[in-house]
């Protein structure tokens, strides 16, 4: 009798563990850089951590409806790059900032349009879609910004950077603001649970009616809109577009919303809180592993294990669903 | 729930046809309200056709549907939905990751005000009246992954009414249920035809339509062939009426007369198997195989069939014994690629046995293509599609060339492309895993010719069944597993349902 009530206490254990692995990874990983450096847990540190979040937050939320319905959008990095070089571009040339942004994130919408039209309509699959985009995009970002050795940003929009609320920066309450938003439409909106059962069960949504290559269009022209507004932000933080501008975004993006829990196969995951903690815990991994004097170049050896341990227990889960 | 529900829908001689095949022709049904009316026939009949139709997934050619004597146009599914039929498919349209209420629920959202907040008390509610008339147990806010298959069903019928239909078609609803979740579906059919919906039910099983049908429609080649209530029919009248002429066929007439001498004659030994324990479970089983013979096995589900067989063709690691074929040199052990030797016919031919994105011809010779290949490994298209051509007259495959899909043909014809794939090659032992498992009568029988024909020819077969009637009529000697062990060998002239039972349980 108590072997076998030992037994199942155990088993609970196990349980607990198994469905709440990514929180103690997190927690552990926290309490792991407070120990090791007093630097770390710092209310400037923090706040530097969050700002570092801020861009990636808000491209995760339009990569996370994109991913929910059981889709891929590996373009945004070179969307944000092409759509901030033309804009850029025109400031660069004399036009007025506003102009410039609001060039950049019509331009950003366009090529998530793009996208849309041609994965829902000549009916290419996304991946190869996006990963053509990919290519292409950054190619004509060169064109545009590398030719000329990179476009300093004015001081103007730099100093956006320095606002601030309490511990916050500007950019931080934006993310917050972006990710709440797609959250509250991802969970209490007949859109939002139309992207959930898009991701469930695609066949099933096109009988009872829902116009699945409307909706696609609208995610990925949604994706496009987001990465040019989180270059944006970006662009503001280094103060300089330059060839490698967002390379390599779209990775680690995907990576951060299934870290988070939005699942690679459809379906299932949130913005807030999921998403936004597999953003902070890869930016956190950087931040702490700099902290503490860890070489910069084991950094992707770290941050690629946590990644890949967590894209097994994604594909675990689904499989004992 | 809605009292403008429709009292009649009638079709009249609806056309339809698909390039190669008239598959509707000149087909007409009326249904009532408060009637549950049976469609049945073979596999290609024409029954998911005529009911895709009603449901707006396909168009017809010609001909008219009348809801209430006012004709109607359904061009896509959401049309016929908005018109009041529901379809229930075999394949559930459930969405998982949902609530119950938001399942139910899911057509009434409002899609021109879909960033709105949703009111899910008022969605909660309206959902609740309708689990409370149909099945209380389920609660709205209940997640659907955690319910059987039974209760989803139920979910789905409960969007069906909350979707305001009329009419509700049910395809194989009891495919995948347990005994008690059937007995509540029958009850629940009871109560939708009190309140006055019209119920189409489409099956296979004839004890399902006795128990619950008013009425039948039987469908034979995309015509009707007949309606009969219920009451005044039996399942013998109404085999005659599905089947026209392929009654004869089955079981080849008289009971298994076929090759009890030529067995005798050739009682050489093909294959042996000594002593073979596999990683999969297998304990110790021995056995032979005859020329010319059909060894059946039987076994409960669980007993090792599929075991077995996946042990013998070595695609389960064995840990002990032997399985060794006859050559011209005496007895030597299989080679490692199973394929000179047998053909393998796997149980789920959907999963395990065909590419069904890929034309009837690469299905056919993918089988032994290095064959076809020359010395650069090119393949030969001409013998190719001869070959394919040959197996396909032989087996009498129904398709329009042998570049259609596989995923186009009916059950019966997908299977006989499985098999196809090896008679090409004319192995020495065909293994038939539960062949006719999902084909209707007329396509069981075509198999059953063909496992005749196969042993004629001198081809031995292995035939493993889970229908205790196939295993007794077609073998010549039927070993019985039990436990994951062979508990007897029993000839055709020993065996019957009731000892075949026994051994398999283990009573004896």
């Amino acid at each position: 009798m108590n072997t076998k009530l030992s037994h199942n206490t155990s088993k609970t254990i196990l349980n607990f563990i198994v469905n709440n692995i990514f929180y103690l990874v997190f927690i552990g990983v926290f309490v792991y850089f407070s120990v090791a450096s007093s630097k770390f847990c710092s209310v400037s540190n923090l706040s530097n951590l969050l700002l570092q979040c801020s861009y990636y937050g808000i491209l995760v939320t339009g990569l996370s409806f994109v991913i929910i319905s059981s889709d891929f959008d590996i373009s945004v990095g070179a969307v944000a790059y092409v759509s901030m070089s033309v804009g850029m571009t025109a400031i660069s040339a004399g036009y007025p900032i506003t102009i410039g942004i609001v060039l950049t994130l019509m331009f950003g919408t366009l090529m998530g349009f793009f996208n849309g039209i041609v994965i829902t309509r000549l009916k290419v699959p996304a991946f190869i879609v996006t990963l053509g985009v990919l290519i292409a995009g950054r190619g004509i970002g060169h064109l545009l910004v590398a030719e000329r050795g990179g476009i300093p940003v004015p001081t103007v929009m730099t100093q956006f950077t320095r606002f601030k609320i309490g511990p916050f920066y500007y950019e931080v309450i934006i993310m917050f603001l972006v990710m709440a938003i797609g959250q509250i439409i991802l969970t209490k909106t007949a859109f939002g649970k139309t992207v959930f059962a898009i991701g469930d069960n695609e066949k099933s949504a096109e009988h009872l009616g829902v116009n699945i290559k409307n909706m696609k269009l609208l995610l990925f022209t949604l994706s496009g809109f987001i990465a040019s507004l989180a270059g944006v932000i970006y662009v503001t933080q280094i103060g300089y577009l330059h060839a490698s501008f967002a390379d390599g975004w779209e990775f680690t993006a995907i990576s951060m919303a299934v870290i988070g829990g939005v699942s690679l196969f459809g379906g299932r995951g949130t913005i807030l809180p999921g998403a936004l903690l597999g953003v902070v815990l890869i930016v956190m991994l950087q931040n702490g592993l700099t902290i503490i004097g860890i070489s910069p170049y084991v950094h992707p050896f770290i941050t690629g294990l946590v990644i890949f341990l967590a894209i097994l227990a994604d594909s675990f889960k689904n499989r004992y669903r | 729930m809605n009292d403008k529900k429709h009292k009649s829908i009638r079709l009249e001689n609806i056309n339809k046809s698909f390039p190669g095949v008239q598959a509707l022709k000149n087909v007409s049904m009326e249904f009532t309200a408060s009637e549950v009316i049976s469609i049945v026939g073979q596999n290609g009949a024409g029954k998911s056709t005529l009911m895709d139709i009603l449901g707006g997934v396909k168009q017809k050619d010609s001909g008219e549907i009348y809801f209430d004597d006012q004709p109607v146009q359904f061009k896509s599914p959401r049309d016929s939905m908005k018109k009041g039929v529901s379809y229930i498919h075999q394949e559930l349209a459930i969405f998982n990751n949902l609530t119950v209420a938001e399942n139910v629920m899911f057509n009434e959202f409002d899609r021109n005000k879909s960033l709105f907040f949703l009111n899910s008390k008022k969605i909660n509610a309206k959902c609740s009246k309708i689990l409370k008339m149909i099945e209380p147990s389920i609660k709205p806010n209940d997640k659907v992954e955690d319910l059987a298959v039974g209760q989803k069903q139920i979910v789905e019928i409960s969007r069906a009414i909350a979707t305001g239909a009329s009419i509700i078609i049910f395809d194989e609803p009891t495919s995948s249920l347990t005994l008690k979740e059937k007995e509540s579906l029958y009850a629940l059919i009871k109560l939708l035809k009190s309140e006055g919906y019209i119920i189409i039910y489409i099956t296979h099983h004839f004890e399902e339509i006795f128990r619950i049908a008013d009425r039948i429609y039987v469908m034979r080649d995309g015509a009707n062939a007949g309606e009969v209530k219920v009451k005044d029919t039996n399942t013998k009248e109404l085999a005659k009426l599905m089947l026209g002429d392929y009654v004869t066929k089955m079981y080849g007439g008289e009971d298994h007369s076929h090759n009890i001498d030529a067995v005798q004659d050739s009682d050489e030994v093909l294959l042996k198997v000594n002593e073979l324990s596999s990683t999969n479970g297998i304990e110790n089983v021995s056995f032979r195989l005859k020329q010319r013979e059909v060894l059946g096995v039987w076994g409960l589900m669980g007993s090792g069939r599929t075991e077995l067989i996946r042990g013998i063709l070595k695609l389960d690691p064995i840990t002990n014994g032997t399985v060794e074929i006859k050559t011209k040199n005496g007895f030597v052990g299989l080679p490692k690629n199973f394929t000179k030797n047998f053909g393998y016919v796997p149980e789920n031919r959907r999963e395990e046995g065909l590419f069904l994105d890929s034309p009837v011809l690469s299905n056919m010779s993918i089988g032994r293509i290095k064959k076809f290949a020359n010395k650069l490994g090119f393949i030969k298209k001409v013998q190719e599609k001869s070959k394919a051509i040959t197996a396909t007259k032989e087996l009498d495959i129904k398709l329009v060339n042998v570049h259609q899909k596989v995923n186009t043909l009916s059950g019966g014809n997908q299977q006989k492309v499985v098999i196809a794939r090896w008679l090409i090659f004319k192995p020495d032992i065909f293994i038939l895993d539960d062949p006719t498992k999902g084909l209707d009568i007329g396509a069981k029988a075509d198999v059953y010719k063909l496992v005749k024909d196969l042993v004629e020819e001198g081809i031995s077969v292995i035939l493993i069944s889970s229908d205790i009637d196939e295993i007794i009529h077609m073998s010549d000697r039927i070993i019985v597993l039990a436990n994951n062990k062979l508990v007897n060998t029993l000839d055709h002239n020993q065996a019957n349902k009731e000892t075949l039972m026994e051994y398999s349980m283990g009573n004896k």
